[in-house]
């Protein structure tokens, strides 16, 4: 029987196996509920200007308890390295700690990485003392090479992110889990509690989301709904599914049929 | 002098620390980061580092995201 792992970043363990966001939320109270709801201890933030024209915007870290959840601030919006860099050294100074999501993106559009920048970025902050976890594509010939240069997890896209698509390229998926040995979190793309069990099935880790809950039709349901997909699907695979046949293959008996 | 703070132009009588920034501002440091010039402050070396004038100034704090 296989007994569970936890999900170990960095030298840590997490019970949860799912990654949630902090963005979208119709507010910051529905979005400290969901993140009850899923279980999750572990929530991206983003690193943004002060306003200093309106200080009386809440703070969003009055809705996540840090004794619980662990912050995982993003580099979302960052087109080079540099800004990424800088980023990331900004949000260890806000005390936020060294483990970053790190995004390099490349297009506007599609939100896809500049896997290019994103390894040399992976590489400066790892020099840095950062625990990087990098969004990436699902291509392994970039995943291996984030895991050389020291990424504490690779993070592979399943569709782009916000768009529901759920996983584009499962094989893709299949072939990175047979060939990354640090953990492997699928993020982005994810639609709905079906896709959040298949990424689990095909092995990952870890699946990290944010539209999928946060712009759902009930938010809160949602929540609870992929709590239970991540975990559904992380015991199916361990539970290690029937193979797929061309034809039928007769669950009752032949003998005994009466004539 | 005139300094750049988060994109908006300020004008100042004089040179001030970051320490005084924040003051002068009315922004608590706690959970803040700082960079002059796209090179980060750390916080140790608030009282010390003087803003002067041309300074782009960035103070950014978490918010959501995904």
């Amino acid at each position: 029987m296989n007994v569970d792992k936890p999900l170990i970043i960095a030298g840590k363990e997490y019970t949860s196996k799912l990654i949630v966001g902090t963005g979208k939320y119709p507010n910051f109270q529905v979005m400290k509920e969901c993140h009850t709801l899923t279980g999750t201890e572990m929530v991206t933030i983003a690193v943004r200007r002060e306003n200093i024209s309106d200080r009386s915007q809440e703070s969003i870290l009055d809705y996540i308890d840090t004794e619980k959840i662990d912050l995982l601030p993003n580099t979302a919006g960052c087109y080079n390295v540099e800004d990424a860099v800088l980023t990331c050294r900004l949000a260890r100074e806000m005390g936020l700690g060294a483990l970053v999501k790190l995004e390099v993106i490349g297009d506007e559009k599609t939100l896809f990485p500049d896997v290019v920048g994103l390894l040399e970025a992976t590489k400066q902050l790892v020099a840095d003392g950062f625990t990087v976890l990098p969004y990436t594509s699902d291509d392994v010939v970039i995943a291996k090479q984030l895991e050389d240069a020291g990424a504490a997890a690779v993070m592979p896209l399943a569709a782009p992110i916000g768009s529901g698509l759920g996983i584009c390229n499962p094989y893709t998926i299949q072939i990175l889990r047979e060939a990354i040995t640090v953990p492997l979190i699928v993020d982005a793309g994810v639609g709905t509690a079906s896709d959040a069990a298949r990424v689990m099935e095909l092995g990952a880790d870890g699946v990290l989301m944010n539209t999928a809950i946060a712009c759902a039709k009930d938010p809160k349901l949602m929540a609870s709904a992929m709590k239970s997909a991540v975990e559904a699907g992380r015991a199916a695979y361990l539970a290690g599914r029937i193979p797929r046949k061309l034809y039928a293959s007769a669950s009752s008996p032949i003998e005994g049929m009466i004539e | 002098m005139k300094i750049h703070v988060n994109g908006q132009i300020m004008e100042l009588e004089g040179e001030l620390t970051v320490t005084e920034l924040f003051v002068r501002l009315e922004v608590d440091a706690a959970y803040r980061a700082v960079a002059i010039n796209r090179e980060v402050i750390l916080k140790s070396n608030y009282d010390s580092t003087i803003v002067v004038d041309g300074d782009k100034v960035e103070i950014v704090r978490p918010v959501s995201g995904g």
